[in-house]
């Protein structure tokens, strides 16, 4: 893959994503393929009439000011939203197949035992994600998808997009950095991830205790199902989800302030086997 | 309300347990989860075959439950199927 090519295919989610830079800026389409380098792969040539193979096309774009220049901040904010456009296409490609997840992940290098901590934007999964990413494998700080317990043993699709890491004031855009800018392994074909256990974050203000507490399951699901993707385009997506947690230990709830507190929980879940 | 069939509403999925029900619920533009206490997933448990009379539903819940510890069994009955038609679980129709 030619650094700064303008059209380039991802492997990601267990699907790919093609993404068109043509007319961005060359700052942007640089700055990508530094961030997304360990997923570029050359794209590949759908055969004539299988369009239904062909994967979905996601473009750039800058916000100009009136004379068509763009600044720093611009670049960085197209950016992000090219990360969001290629996390909403491959989503729709798992839609009716897979569990989704608004989760981060993190896996055992060599047994694959993963655990997947859901929580809403801004509560702490890119955090967390990079806190205890070092002697573990990075599977996404973003959505956690999970096939069939029944026939793919709760495999998780790997997503190790770049992180959106904020930077100092008074800069109020993020930045896109590869997992392997951050010292982070990302998952790729030498290990296969697997649900291991699930916890639900919440994040409080202050201290730096830790407080878990097991969850009913009923309760457990409401809580999330609002960090859930196409829920109902699965067959009966409750008791699939009912029986992850079942198999899994059930969910837990996280009160935490600071992502340090973890450390013993991400080390329990992920030293499980199957 | 006077007497009125009480009939579950449409669902995607429904998962009981000891501490109620969850219903997964979807309409045209998007979908939602609503939780049941063991009232009101007997509730629809009952009228999900097909429209009930609420006198039916409520004697279905004493034979279950027992009758509230204060007022007529069909008032309290009354205020869980109302409470069920706001969460869009159950709709209620002329007898």
């Amino acid at each position: 893959m030619t650094t700064g090519a303008l059209v380039a295919d991802l492997a990601v989610l267990g699907t790919r994503v093609r993404v068109d830079l043509t007319g961005a800026p060359e700052e942007l389409v640089e700055r990508f393929h530094v961030a997304w380098r360990h997923l570029v792969e050359p794209p590949t040539d759908t055969p004539a009439g299988a369009a239904s193979h062909a994967p979905p096309v996601v473009h750039a774009t800058v916000r100009t000011a009136s004379d068509g220049s763009y600044d720093d901040d611009a670049v960085r904010q197209g950016l992000v939203e090219l990360t969001q456009r290629i996390t909403k296409a491959a989503i729709e490609q798992q839609a009716g197949r897979a569990l989704l997840f608004h989760a981060g992940a993190l896996a055992h290098p060599e047994t694959g035992a993963t655990m997947v901590y859901v929580a809403p934007g801004g509560t702490g999964k890119t955090t967390l994600s990079r806190t205890h990413g070092q002697g573990l494998v990075y599977v996404t700080d973003e959505t956690v998808a999970v096939l069939d317990g029944d026939t793919d043993g709760d495999a998780v699709l790997p997503y190790p997009k770049p992180l959106s890491i904020r930077r100092p004031p008074p800069h109020t855009h993020k930045d896109e950095v590869s997992p392997l800018d951050l010292d982070l392994v990302p998952a790729d074909d030498a290990v296969r991830p697997w649900v291991a256990g699930v916890v639900l974050l919440a994040r409080t203000d202050g201290g730096t205790g830790l407080r878990v507490e097991s969850v009913d399951p009923l309760d457990a699901i409401v809580r999330l199902a609002p960090e859930t993707s196409s829920l109902a385009t699965l067959e009966r997506p409750l008791h699939r989800l009912a029986a992850l947690l079942e198999r899994t230990g059930g969910a837990r709830l996280v009160h935490y302030s600071e992502a340090g507190a973890l450390t013993d929980l991400v080390h329990e879940i992920t030293g499980r086997t199957r | 309300m006077s007497e009125v069939l009480v009939r579950a509403a449409p669902a995607v999925d429904v998962l009981e347990s000891d501490s109620g029900a969850v219903v997964l619920l979807r309409d045209a533009t998007f979908s939602r989860v609503v939780r049941l206490s063991p009232l009101g997933a007997a509730v629809r448990a009952f009228t999900s075959a097909g429209g009930m009379p609420l006198s039916s539903v409520a004697a279905h819940l004493t034979s279950v439950f027992g009758g509230p510890s204060e007022g007529d069994v069909l008032a309290a009955t009354r205020a869980v199927v109302e409470e069920l038609v706001r969460e869009g679980v159950v709709v209620v129709e002329p007898a």
